[in-house]
């Protein structure tokens, strides 16, 4: 299967969780990447430093009632913080038994960042 | 019993941060092993919903820190795994369910430092095991910085778990990291040891053992007869019609 992209539009995050819209994980999907991007320079702003920022990924198996989480930056990052090689931060899962569950169901992003309020956008990139 | 690896492995990764988390299937009553590298020397804890987890061995070397955790008898279904490093920044961790296992106490016997020097061949302590069936599991982060960087286990271990091969070669962005296991079937004390194409430069390494739930017997490579192993029981059983 090729990969598939889905782009989230930038939103402000603050310290209460917010979520995306809804997509549907494709039925092949193996690896999800959840990319980071900084659209107005909030990441790196030496004046957000002091935010932790938490997001990731969730499914439901019963058409949104309840939400599992899928892949995620478990319990946040400093704001500002970069890859090894000063990438901007994604996290990745490779073949999860989990992604079975979450395969043909509702996805959905959330995020948080306390006490900051930063702009940030992010892609998922599915594929197999 | 008999270990098996039950499933694929699931690899969860950050190239920044403490922590990372990843849903995480699993039977209940089977056993679940979290293996994997960090960037920094902290701690390695891991925790799921309905599980308890022993951190079996965690250190570093320099900046290259690498840790493996278990829990006995897990929670069944998909159920979140989380992955947090002290003082870390960027995790790859793989989560690999076993059975086979008793379902409280699987160590088998205290795993010895973790290991950490230069150069290649990468290589842990030695570690006995004092049960005769047992799986050990071993780590390697070889520190290289560079992207891609083949690891490689030697000595008959591997690093396939199910589909999946434990192996993340992206040492600039992300941590590299090679999680390899033996299933063995007496006692004795061994070392694990990966080739580094790349020449590693400042690498850490880590061992652990677990046992066999009691009863049965194990079904290994070491009782098909290594060094007869697969092919060389094709080969007897070929002398044997002769």
């Amino acid at each position: 299967m090729a990969a598939t992209v889905f782009s989230f539009p930038s939103v402000v995050v603050g310290p209460a969780t917010i979520h995306s819209t809804n997509r549907t994980l494709p039925a092949s999907v193996d690896v999800i990447v959840l990319q980071l991007s900084d659209p107005v320079g909030d990441w790196v702003n030496p004046a957000n430093a002091g935010g932790v920022f938490r997001y990731g990924m969730e499914y439901s198996e019963d058409g949104g009632n309840t939400w599992k989480g899928l892949a995620g930056n478990g319990i946040g990052q400093p704001v500002g913080s970069l890859n090894k090689d000063g990438s901007l931060p994604n996290v990745r899962i490779d073949w999860g038994t989990g992604l079975v569950e979450a395969r043909n169901n509702p996805c959905r992003l959330y995020a948080s960042c306390t006490p900051a309020t930063i702009t940030i956008g992010a892609t998922v990139t599915v594929s197999r | 019993m008999a270990i098996a690896i039950v499933g694929d492995a699931v690899k969860m990764e950050s190239g920044s941060g403490t922590s990372v988390n990843g849903a995480v299937s699993a039977t209940a009553g089977n056993a679940l092993i979290a293996g994997g590298a960090m960037f920094n020397s902290g701690s390695w804890a891991v925790t799921r919903t309905g599980d308890t987890y022993t951190t079996d061995t965690n250190g570093a070397n320099g900046t290259i820190g690498v840790g493996i955790a278990s829990a006995p008898n897990v929670a069944g279904g998909s159920v979140t795994m989380t992955v947090t490093c002290s003082a870390a920044n960027g995790v790859t961790a793989y989560a690999v369910q076993l059975s086979g296992l008793p379902t409280s106490a699987i160590r088998d016997a205290n795993s010895p430092a973790v290991n950490g020097s230069g150069g290649t061949p990468i290589l842990t302590n030695s570690l006995t095991n004092v049960t005769a069936n047992a799986i050990y599991f071993a780590c390697a982060a070889p520190g290289t910085g560079v992207n891609p960087t083949t690891i490689t286990p030697l000595g008959g271990w591997s690093d396939q778990a199910g589909t999946v091969t434990m192996y993340e070669s992206n040492d600039a962005t992300v941590m590299a990291v090679d999680v390899s296991y033996l299933i063995v079937a007496s006692t004795a004390s061994r070392t694990e040891s990966w080739t580094c194409d790349v020449g590693a430069s400042n690498w850490a390494s880590a061992i652990a053992v677990y046992k066999a739930a009691a009863g049965g017997a194990q079904d290994t490579p070491e009782l098909r007869g290594r060094p007869y192993g697969l092919r060389g029981g094709a080969q007897m059983a070929q002398l044997l019609a002769q």
